[in-house]
């Protein structure tokens, strides 16, 4: 009880939520067994596929795998810098 | 009609042999003819937690290589006439056994016995798919922790994967207070996380330590809420599910007021 009217006072969360947070995080990566490897061709293709359509911010480009409902979802997150002008892309 | 029950959990030390023996001795105590197999090949245990390790003569092995007849294999417990134990091989490995031979066993051992427990090694090599060989049904034992939640996981796939029926989880060394400062994953949390149903829990017990220290598993002590709990367990397994319901933790004023000021509640029987 002492510790949670310590957590009262200094907002600090409960311990479980963190594990609970990690532990669906990492059971989704075991189940769907994808390799860092595959995981990082994976983001690069993606990036060159976007980079014929959009200027990106790339350091900032944050791609993970993440629980939606039911499903896992691949989320990513691609802070575009402007449009990019398909004549001036050469392609 | 016999059934041959693998009792597994992928990461170690999570209570897989204490398990076996308890549910062995309450399944025997309710009346069935039950036999406990140590699928533990070079590291038996099975035969310390039930106080038998002066009794083995021969093994598993030695019975799989023709060199012992099952009856001479077989170990009949202390104080449960219904109850038998078959012992791992402690100098050889998980090698020396063959799925194929695991299946053969479990069948001769279903002309003589209702209900067959096998202790599962840890692990997801040659152990565990001996181990599940002769398997009709899992128990999937885990803790409150994230490497023993992650484990389970693994393992609820391996067994999909080999067309066993859903298995029922069992958790093990649940500490009420800290679930209660939430400093511990909590039993919904783990059947949300690991989305399979429950066989039972298991609080984290002084009792245990003592009974393995006796070999005499807690599930022999009618005084004890863990023994009580395993009992429960062994009655659902038997296909009383509405035991589950009848021993729930005790409210009332006075573990209201414990509880209020930071004390366990008074004998609580959970799972």
């Amino acid at each position: 009880m002492r510790d949670s009217i310590l957590r009262f006072f200094t907002g600090s969360s409960q311990s479980k939520e963190e594990a609970k947070r990690r532990l669906k995080l990492l059971l989704i990566h075991d189940q769907l067994n994808l390799s860092p490897e595959q995981l990082e061709d994976m983001k690069r293709d993606i990036m060159s596929v976007v980079r014929e359509y959009l200027v990106i911010h790339e350091e900032e480009a944050d791609f993970r795998l993440d629980q939606y409902n039911e499903h896992i979802a691949l989320v990513s997150s691609l802070p575009v810098a402007k449009v990019r002008n398909r004549s001036q892309s050469g392609a | 009609m016999s059934e041959c029950i693998v009792v597994t959990s992928g990461k170690g030390g999570v209570g897989k042999t204490t398990t076996t023996a308890n549910l062995g001795v309450a399944l025997a105590m309710q009346g069935s003819r039950v036999c406990v197999v140590d699928a533990d090949i070079g590291l038996r245990n099975l035969d310390v937690i039930l106080g038998l390790e002066n009794r083995i003569v021969y093994d598993l092995v030695q019975y799989i290589e023709g060199k012992c007849r099952l009856s001479q294999a077989l170990i009949k417990d202390k104080r449960q006439e219904n109850l038998y134990l078959l012992p791992a091989a402690q100098t050889r490995d998980k090698t020396s056994v063959t799925p194929y031979q695991m299946r053969e066993l479990i069948y001769d051992l279903k002309q003589d016995f209702e209900y067959i427990l096998v202790d599962c090694p840890a692990g997801i090599e040659q152990g565990f798919k001996n181990a599940i060989a002769g398997a009709d049904q899992a128990i999937i034992v885990t803790t409150p922790e994230m490497s023993a939640i992650r484990d389970a996981d693994r393992i609820i796939g391996l067994i999909e994967a080999a067309e066993l029926p859903e298995p029922h989880l069992l958790i093990n060394r649940y500490r009420r207070g800290m679930v209660r400062r939430g400093d511990m994953l909590n039993k919904d949390d783990i059947l949300e996380i690991l989305a399979t149903p429950l066989l039972g829990i298991i609080p984290e017990a002084e009792d245990i330590i003592i009974s393995a220290n006796r070999g005499y598993p807690v599930s022999y002590l009618s005084d004890s809420s863990v023994g009580a709990s395993y009992r429960n367990m062994a009655r659902r397994i038997n296909g009383d599910f509405d035991s589950y319901e009848s021993i729930q933790p005790k409210t009332g004023l006075w573990n209201s007021v414990r509880r209020w000021i930071g004390l366990e509640p008074l004998k609580e029987a959970i799972g």
